[in-house]
């Protein structure tokens, strides 16, 4: 049991490898082969994360089911393969395994070079996994990259019309932010010497940072503010969000939700984990600025949101909005503006996920997503129809979803430290409301399209899996202690 | 003058002696058998040569340091790695040598690019186990001039004569500068031996009056090992080189010539050069000339890189902005740990540059060209060639789970101790991200471009083989470092920068 215990943290990271080794051996041409595994492959990580998350114990170390071996050292400098969960990084575990999974679901109409396509799936999965449980910041840099390069591929390979684009300049806004993010860990291990994040907080603790001499401030403070615009080009905090709305667009729609799902979740998770866990007296002086910040993305991405002709787009500035109540609630410093963040996060995995998963089967049938040229589906596709709605509800915050949750808490927090914020960001909420229903009512209702007569309805496999992510929403927005009860110990230890 | 001789202990020279012989049976089998008997073979031949050679080597192991010929030849832990770094990579490149096409035009003079490939090595070796300026120079020309021929050896090449006419001339003049230099120093110190070169300049520097002269001097030197390992702005040569000679032959100057250089240069700052390097006066200005000398060459190196459309080229870019990153140690001089670094990042730089190159060989004499199209697809075609080909590339651009990224964040350390870490670290950072561009260009067009055909690219055994070695080398040293790392931490790299008596010395 106990060698078990060790291990299993691993096992939930790399299981997916083990489909990517069949799918090595496979022929390239059975497509549907390459599908079967590279879903059953990602069952025993999700299968094991609804196990860890069960078995968390909430009263003990809140570091549990850690693994550490000795990596390798430069000079004096040891590093670790270090893995290790809590409260946190189980919920985005989750998260990651099961978005993943309806990823692998949603693309089924993907049928160029399967091989390759499952097999990247697969290891960007690894890579979203490993970086939540990793507890060393090396480790955790290496898993981040993976995502960054199988990302670029997925982007490139099966993309949009303009996926050359889109895809450089995911890559070279992501590279910048690992560039800081390297920066930032190297600076560290060498102020340090050290890369294991509790000894990171261990030192921290000892040294008074206000006490230090003024290089040595300005030192630290670089390495502070690298691992924030590592995390905010990752997250997007507006300025940094245009790759974001590029990669939305033009990167195939599965792919979308992974991205908008998990991947711009690291970037709140670095920040929690390494902003404010590391750095809470930093934070907290930039925690104004980084308010402003999100309260301008709630609105240029609603506003912009508004404005847009094409539906991807649409919920791509409807991505950024959320993402700045993400942040403003993160930038409370409160109990429930963290825990706000965090549902956010969640909650907005899970409907991204449900729109783009819709979107895919839209694509698939009408071949567009001009707004313009769409209209009058409910006739023709009631089902897609109806839970294109529910979606959109999602996205707009009505009570019962669980977007309303999490924002009302993100907003409740904000409103105890700064009700100025709050109440200028709440705008945000009618904007959402207004954009959500314009791009739903030229969907869904209107006149019917003639060209979209002939339309099948989405089938079982379709609609089994957006119904799933759907009861999910709604289970999250009737009973959030849900994911609540293990956060409490990450908030208290972050805020 | 017999008796000398007979004290001489013959034996430290095992090593290059070998390679002699294999020159030597070359040549002469070369002469002696007719013309109607393929000469593809010798390859191996030159092969069993360096691999004798790089047997006594490891023989030398446990190593005790020693000096013969009067002070110019010795044996020390530094040498004795360099040389394994030569040896191998010669070693692999000529494993990929040995693929040549049909009826290549070049099969007449095969006997002559391996035994010129084993002369520069020859000269490489020499100038690992020296530490007195003429020795080191004479070894520095004959790996240079072998490599000139090299260079034009497919002489029925416009691209080629070109790029070893430009070659001789950039190699002259840098050769050239280098003299100048030493000239000044010459005349200040009277000696060539680095040692006594040092404490005479440790003299000059303290009493103030000629010290302008050293600065000039290295100066001056400083463009010539510039030129050497194609640093920025000395670079101009590399890519037409690279691009005009074969890919085995560029492989061979991107690793065994520039390890040798930053060799050279490691032994001349650190021995010659370091009372001026910690002198008040000049010290700081000196740190800000090699620290700008990196932080241009990384810039120069990946942005042009990025409108290239010759792999060749980009790989040569590639290989100046490498040097820059391996140019890092120098203005940051402080512990044993750059020695490490250094040593760690040319084993992984040999790896992926080999690699790399490998693969432009088989895949441009199978497409007959080695434009960027000539990757289009090559997933499609070859799955294992373009999975090496990625892993190379991402080793290049410091991708973790590759060697690459481990070798970049150990140099990258290093900056820190240096009183320009901000210029260092931020320009070293921001050209990463750059030259992700040119990287993944290729990766993209590997995996996501059309083929022009569905054939197989065809690959012989010798060069599968190397790239297979390097492969495992890459990951190897990407997950599990520490087998090099802390192979590397034991050896006693102080012992190559002072004297014999001193480090009997330090043993009593």
């Amino acid at each position: 049991m106990n060698a078990l215990q060790h291990w299993l943290l691993s096992f939930i990271v790399f299981a997916p490898l083990i489909g990517l080794l069949i799918l090595a051996v496979l022929p390239n041409a059975k497509a549907s082969w390459h599908r079967t595994i590279g879903l059953l492959s990602m069952l025993p990580s999700l299968a094991l994360s609804i196990y860890l998350y069960q078995r968390l114990n909430s009263g003990a170390d809140p570091l549990q089911w850690k693994q550490q071996l000795e990596w390798f050292h430069i000079g004096e400098m040891k590093l670790f393969y270090h893995l290790g969960v809590d409260g946190l990084s189980v919920m985005m575990l989750l998260l990651t395994a099961g978005i993943t999974l309806f990823a692998g679901i949603a693309s089924l109409y993907i049928t160029t070079k399967t091989k390759l396509y499952y097999s990247l799936i697969l290891l960007l999965e690894v890579g979203v996994l490993g970086v939540f449980a990793s507890q060393n910041l090396l480790l955790f840099f290496l898993f981040f990259e993976m995502t960054l390069v199988t990302l670029f591929l997925l982007i490139s390979g099966w993309g949009g019309l303009e996926k050359k684009k889109a895809s450089y300049m995911f890559l070279l806004y992501n590279g910048l932010g690992s560039a800081f993010l390297l920066f930032a860990i190297i600076g560290l291990l060498a102020f340090t010497s050290t890369l294991e994040v509790d000894q990171i907080k261990a030192v921290f603790a000892q040294v008074d940072l206000g006490g230090l001499p003024p290089e040595a401030t300005t030192f630290v403070w670089a390495i502070f503010l690298s691992f924030m615009i590592a995390f905010a080009i990752k997250l997007p905090v507006f300025p940094f969000h245009t790759w974001m709305l590029k990669v939305h667009v033009e990167a195939p729609p599965p792919v979308v939700m992974v991205h908008a799902g998990v991947l711009l979740k690291m970037g709140a998770y670095g920040m929690i984990r390494f902003g404010v866990g590391l750095f809470p007296a930093f934070f907290a002086k930039i925690a104004t600025g980084l308010m402003i910040l999100g309260l301008i993305g709630i609105l240029y991405g609603a506003v912009l949101a508004f404005s847009q002709k094409e539906l991807k787009s649409v919920i791509a500035y409807s991505s950024v909005s959320h993402m700045g109540i993400l942040v403003i609630g993160l930038a409370s410093l409160t109990e429930a503006g963290m825990q706000g963040a965090i549902y956010q996060a969640v909650s907005h995995g899970i409907i991204s996920a449900l729109l783009f998963f819709l979107i895919t089967s839209l694509v698939e049938r009408t071949r567009t997503t001009e707004l313009i040229e769409l209209g009058g589906l409910a006739k023709q596709l009631p089902i897609l129809s109806g839970l294109f709605m529910v979606g959109a509800m999602g996205l707009l915050g009505l009570p019962g979803l669980s977007g309303f949750v999490s924002e009302f808490i993100a907003f409740l927090g904000v409103y105890q430290v700064n009700p100025q914020i709050a109440i200028i960001g709440s705008l945000g909420f009618i904007i959402a409301a207004a954009y959500t229903l314009r791009a739903l009512l030229k969907v869904t209702y209107g006149q019917a399209v003639t060209r979209f007569q002939h339309l099948q309805d989405i089938q079982v496999r379709e609609w089994l899996p957006m119904l799933l992510l759907v009861i999910l929403s709604i289970w999250m927005g009737i009973d959030p202690d849900w994911i609540g009860n293990q956060l409490h110990q990450t908030i208290q230890i972050g805020g | 003058m017999n008796k000398v001789f007979a004290q001489i202990e013959w034996s430290l020279l095992t090593p290059e002696t070998t390679i002699i012989a294999g020159i030597v049976l070359l040549l002469l089998m070369d002469l002696l058998l007719p013309a109607s008997i393929s000469r593809r073979w010798f390859g191996l031949i030159g092969l069993a040569s360096v691999l004798g050679s790089l047997a006594f080597v490891i023989s030398q192991l446990p190593l005790k340091p020693a000096e013969i010929l009067f002070g110019t030849y010795r044996l020390d832990p530094m040498s004795l790695v360099f040389k394994l770094l030569f040896l191998t990579s010669t070693a692999l490149i000529l494993l990929v040598a040995m693929d040549r096409k049909k009826a290549d035009k070049t099969d007449r003079y095969i006997a002559e690019e391996y035994i010129l490939m084993l002369s520069a090595l020859l000269g490489a070796m020499f100038l690992a186990s020296s530490v007195d300026v003429i020795t080191l120079f004479i070894g520095l020309e004959l790996l240079s001039i072998s490599s000139y021929i090299l260079v034009g050896m497919r002489k029925h090449e416009r691209l080629a004569t070109e790029a070893a006419w430009k070659y001789v001339i950039y190699g002259g003049v840098s050769s050239a500068f280098f003299l100048y230099g030493y000239s000044f120093l010459y005349g200040l110190s009277g000696t060539t031996n680095l040692f006594a070169l040092g404490q005479r300049l440790a003299e000059v520097v303290q009493s103030t009056q000629s010290d302008l002269f050293i600065v000039a001097g290295l100066c001056l030197m400083l463009v010539g090992f510039a030129f050497k390992i194609s640093l920025a702005p000395f670079h101009m040569w590399s890519p037409d080189v690279y691009q005009g000679a074969s890919s085995p032959v560029a492989s061979f100057l991107a690793v065994v010539s520039k390890a040798a250089g930053i060799l050279f240069l490691i032994r001349f700052l650190l021995i010659a050069m370091y009372p001026l390097l910690r002198s008040e006066v000049w010290g700081e200005n000196m740190m800000w000339v090699l620290a700008i000398l990196a932080a241009v060459s990384m810039i120069v190196g990946n942005t042009v890189a990025l409108r290239q459309q010759n792999v060749k080229r980009i790989l040569a870019y590639s290989g100046i902005a490498q040097a820059g990153y391996l140019f890092i140690i120098f203005p940051s001089l402080q512990s044993n740990l750059i020695f490490v670094s250094v040593s760690f990042y040319l084993v992984v730089y040999m790896l992926m540059t080999i690699g790399a190159f490998a693969i432009v060989h088989v895949v441009s004499k199978d497409t007959g060209n080695d434009g960027l199209t000539s990757f289009d697809g090559l997933y499609r075609r070859s799955p294992a060639l373009a999975m090496a080909m990625t892993l190379f590339l991402f080793s290049l651009a410091g991708i973790p789970l590759t060697a690459g990224f481990i070798g970049k964040v150990s140099l990258s350390i290093n900056a820190f101790a240096s009183s320009h870490l901000w210029l260092l670290l931020s320009t070293l950072f921001v050209t990463t991200v750059i030259s992700y561009y040119y990287y993944f260009r290729i990766v993209q067009r590997m995996f996501v471009g059309k083929a022009t055909s569905d054939q197989k690219v065809s690959v012989s055994i010798f060069p599968a083989l190397a790239i297979l070695l390097v492969v495992l080398g890459t990951i190897g040293f990407g997950i599990m470092p520490d087998i090099l790392l802390s192979k590397l931490e034991t050896v006693k790299w102080g012992y190559g920068l002072i004297p014999l008596e001193g480090i009997q010395q330090l043993k009593n």
